[in-house]
């Protein structure tokens, strides 16, 4: 009863500015990678150039849509799936933030190890990876990444609101 | 320079490092790993930051120093893509699209971009770009870094 008492107060101290925040940080990433398919064929080069800073956007290793190829990788394109729907998994997790936050070595090593083995395998021949793992493994990185971000930005207000609580 | 702008500058000389060196090897899919290297820049400032302090970091703290080291990130790993193509250690962005057959496939406006992007003046947006996308990667960063770097009471101020 006391836990689900602080955990309600958590969620009820949940900061909208803050996830907004979040949400604005996180959000762009995809959009933009989404945009070549939609956008004017000239704008194309355009946002093939911006993400090419970060982005190997290898034609054979990145997602297309009706032949026209968005701005990043796979893995990269997964990894922004991930950031994308962090804030919105956020919402519905927040009551769980204090366990995330306790937990989160542990969240991080199991988000990145995936990815980690899926691209090393790959990079040395051992295993031949596949666009649903390399999307996979960067959506899972993505997502406890931008629940992390959601969570700390978010959160701010929640642990004043709980060290006001009354200890049962 | 105050301490965490000192934690924030290592962690950006630390994956900004990474992340032209990366560049050397001219393999796609190492520079494919540029975004992580902007990620590990926050998550390096926070250690460093945590481990000398022996504090633990709110989460917006976190943030902030991540979003600082990640722009000093990418600013290293502009200046040091310059010098590397100024000493002629790198092709110029020309000569390397020549290089990988990309030239071939465009057209229009397509290579009128490149060319731009080629020049001074698209060499001062890119390195803006890269800034903006320091910034991002580099929050995600201090936020995985405050999270998982925990060194002792945590810091007043958040």
């Amino acid at each position: 009863m006391v836990s689900l008492d602080r955990n309600t107060a958590v969620a009820s101290a949940f900061s909208a500015r803050g996830w907004l925040l979040a949400a604005v940080a996180l959000s762009p990433l995809l959009l933009l990678a989404t945009l070549p398919p939609i956008v004017e064929p000239s704008l194309r080069p355009w946002l093939m150039q911006v993400f090419s800073a970060i982005c190997h956007q290898i034609p054979e290793r990145s997602p297309a849509i009706d032949g026209v190829q968005l701005a990043a990788c796979h893995r990269c394109y997964g990894v922004y799936l991930g950031l994308f729907a962090a804030p919105f998994a956020g919402l519905v997790l927040r009551r769980y933030a204090p366990l995330l936050n306790r937990s989160a070595r542990i969240a991080v090593l199991a988000s990145v190890s995936p990815l980690a083995i899926d691209w090393l395998l790959g990079a040395v021949g051992l295993w031949h990876n596949t666009p649903v793992t390399r999307m996979t493994t960067g959506a899972l990185f993505g997502l406890v990444a931008g629940l992390l971000l959601t969570l700390a930005l978010a959160a701010g207000k929640a642990a004043r609101s709980r060290s006001s609580l009354p200890l049962a | 320079m105050s301490d965490k702008l000192t934690s924030a500058v290592i962690g950006g000389l630390a994956g900004g490092l990474l992340g032209a060196v990366l560049t050397l090897f001219q393999n796609p899919l190492l520079n494919g790993l540029a975004c992580l290297t902007l990620i590990l820049c926050g998550m390096v400032a926070v250690w460093h930051y945590t481990g000398e302090h022996a504090v633990t970091l709110a989460g917006k703290q976190g943030v902030g120093l991540g979003a600082l080291a990640g722009a000093a990130g990418a600013v290293v790993s502009s200046l040091l893509g310059l010098f590397f193509r100024v000493v002629g250690v790198l092709p110029g962005p020309m000569e390397a699209m020549e290089e990988s057959g990309a030239m071939e496939q465009m057209e229009g406006p397509g290579l009128a971009i490149a060319e731009f992007m080629a020049g001074p003046a698209g060499q001062v947006l890119g390195f803006f770009i890269a800034v903006i996308f320091g910034v991002i990667l580099g929050l995600i960063g201090g936020a995985i870094g405050a999270a998982v770097f925990k060194r002792g009471e945590q810091e007043q101020g958040a």
